[in-house]
């Protein structure tokens, strides 16, 4: 399950981690805001978990869905900014790098990995499913939380060793490759959220 | 005017000469030391064996290794796309996989997938690809010990001499004159390691082949999803526009090899067996002039200014020996790993000929044989199958 996990987020971290090239120190605290992300979004499937549970319902509405591929198309949007942006400022002088880098980016240096922990935790993928029908039968909104809380925590040490990529950053190319990926990265969540939207509106609008 | 003799072409006598291993070789692998079955097997295994000995001696003789290269190459690619398709029509009467086929595991292997199914197999302990362990067509073991073998003694050279679908783009990229698009920013060649990176991840976490299922231009040659849902729809426009891109406009247009060099993630994957591989291209600093000829012909973009300066390839050169034909001084060669720039470039190459040739021989001669036999029985039968 962690497997499938870091099969998971790896698409979206490793090429983040690579381009940004910092060192393994610096890339322990972008996974620690990613995991917190994620943390976040396991924690409000458990408060969703239990309240299926308790309303006796097997599933969950599926216009429900379409909400996350707007997440997912969100996301798509920023790492194709990301892309196209951060390329642009290695592509240029030293001074338009450092002035892009200084005034935008660093504020959204943070917020990149805590959205992108956000995005792929409510993501609802096989074993979250699994868990997902298991916290349901649980019996109290506490322990429906807490199994999540540790749903989160075993998949989690499948991701803590992503920082190690700092350890590539002296490779100029490799800060290409990871900004192409992530612009790569961005087209597939972004086909994935309109086919979730899609799906949403076709088969299940809110009444 | 008469154009200049290469400092490595050999006398005639001396060429014939040293063809003769390769003629017992090749002779000896694709008969696989059995006595003829018929006449039909003897032509077949005959011609076959002559073309690739001649084209051999051609490059012993007149020193250039590319043109005739070349010729074997992107024949072999469109035999093999030919010979592929008959195939698929004889055993399944379509070219287009069913959902059936998918389930018996009836998908043959390329090595293309190979990326894609390690992740998976170091996580899930399973082969997230519907093709045949070993036995059958294309079968996954077979691949996986062929490519790993040819990289071990070609590096990427397998991309110029190996690899079946790489003579399109190859050929592609031959048919202009002159190139419309003469430069390519350096970042895009970049993008088949992204590529690689982003399918390598995306098959573990969806277990399924990322690449072959959305990406892979090839298919339009070979074999694809039936049409059965706007999604193998939209798979479908994806990779025919890739094909036509990649495989074809583009390569007319820059007289470049753009969907290896620009595109492909498993031409990244062999680069780094570049490392591992005793044979590289360097140039000598001596005679080097810098003149940049080798740098506009190579179709990989493997040459720069900088590689130049330093007198080596980039990683992702595919030793197709296109710019040690092109260089007016002569100072690019073939060369073994651990010897000096210029030690003994006449030899280096003949070592390099023998072992690229007669993977290529091997690899591309049973696809040549099996279109010649399935020409001779269209002309008897008037049926390919």
């Amino acid at each position: 399950m962690g497997a499938y996990c870091f099969a998971t987020c790896g698409p979206l971290l490793a090429p983040w981690l690579l381009a940004e090239a910092q060192g393994p120190g610096r890339n322990v605290v972008v996974v620690l805001l990613f995991l917190g992300g994620r943390l976040v979004g396991y924690l409000v499937y458990g408060v969703l978990a239990w309240l299926v549970g308790w309303m006796f319902q097997s599933a969950l509405p599926t216009w429900y869905r379409s909400v996350f591929g707007c997440a997912y198309i969100s996301m798509a949007v920023m790492l194709v900014i990301y892309a196209i942006r951060t390329g642009r400022a290695t592509c240029g002088t030293g001074a338009t790098r450092s002035a892009w880098h200084g005034q935008r980016w660093l504020r959204h240096r943070f917020l990149m990995p805590c959205v992108g922990g956000l995005i792929t935790g409510l993501n609802i993928c096989y074993p979250f499913m699994l868990a997902f029908a298991a916290a349901a039968a649980l019996p109290s909104l506490f322990v429906s939380v807490w199994f999540f809380l540790m749903f989160f925590l075993g998949t989690s040490i499948f991701i803590l060793p992503l920082p190690l990529l700092g350890l590539l950053r002296r490779h100029q190319a490799l800060q290409t490759i990871g900004r192409l990926s992530a612009g790569l990265v961005g087209c597939y969540y972004l086909y994935a959220g309109m086919v979730i939207i899609i799906q949403g509106v076709a088969t299940g609008a809110p009444k | 005017m008469k154009s200049k003799r290469s400092s490595l072409a050999l006398p005639r006598g001396t060429a014939l000469l040293l063809c003769l291993p390769m003629l017992l070789l090749s002779s000896l692998l694709l008969s696989g030391g059995q006595p003829v079955r018929n006449a039909q097997d003897g032509i077949a295994i005959g011609v076959t064996v002559l073309f690739f000995n001649v084209l051999f001696y051609k490059m012993l003789s007149s020193g250039k290794t590319d043109r005739w290269r070349a010729t074997a190459f992107v024949l072999y690619a469109v035999l093999l796309s030919f010979t592929f398709i008959v195939r698929m029509f004889e055993a399944r009467g379509a070219m287009s996989l069913s959902v059936a086929k998918f389930i018996e595991c009836d998908v043959p292997f390329c090595h293309i997938v190979i990326p894609m199914t390690v992740l998976p197999m170091a996580l899930t302990r399973s082969i997230i690809f519907p093709g045949q362990i070993a036995g059958g067509y294309a079968s996954i073991a077979a691949m996986f010990v062929l490519w790993l073998g040819a990289c071990l003694v070609l590096g990427r050279g397998f991309c110029s001499w190996v690899c079946f679908f790489g003579g399109w783009d190859d050929g592609f990229s031959r048919l202009a004159r002159t190139a419309r698009i003469r430069t390519v920013p350096a970042v895009w060649t970049l993008l088949p390691f992204a590529i690689l990176l982003l399918v390598a991840i995306s098959s573990a976490a969806l277990l399924e082949p990322t690449y072959c299922a959305w990406l892979c231009p090839f298919k339009t040659v070979t074999e694809f999803e039936a049409v059965t849902s706007v999604t193998i729809f939209l798979k479908t426009i994806i990779f025919i526009a890739l094909f036509l891109g990649l495989v074809i406009i583009l390569p007319i247009l820059t007289k470049r090899r753009t969907q290896c060099a620009l595109f492909c993630p498993m031409g990244a994957l062999t680069s780094f067996a570049n490392y591992l591989n005793v044979f590289d291209v360097r140039s000598d600093p001596d005679r080097c002039v810098q003149c940049g000829q080798c740098a506009r012909v190579c179709p990989v973009f493997s040459i720069t200014p900088q590689s130049l300066a330093a007198g080596v390839t980039r990683m992702t050169c595919v030793k197709c020996g296109k710019c040690i034909d092109a260089c007016p001084q002569q100072a690019l060669h073939f060369h073994i790993k651990g010897t000096p720039p210029a030690w003994n470039s006449v030899m280096t190459r003949l070592l390099f000929l023998y072992v690229s040739s007669l993977f290529l021989t091997v690899f591309a001669g049973g696809t040549f044989m099996d279109a010649l036999r399935r020409l001779m029985n269209l002309i008897q039968t008037g049926h390919l199958y």
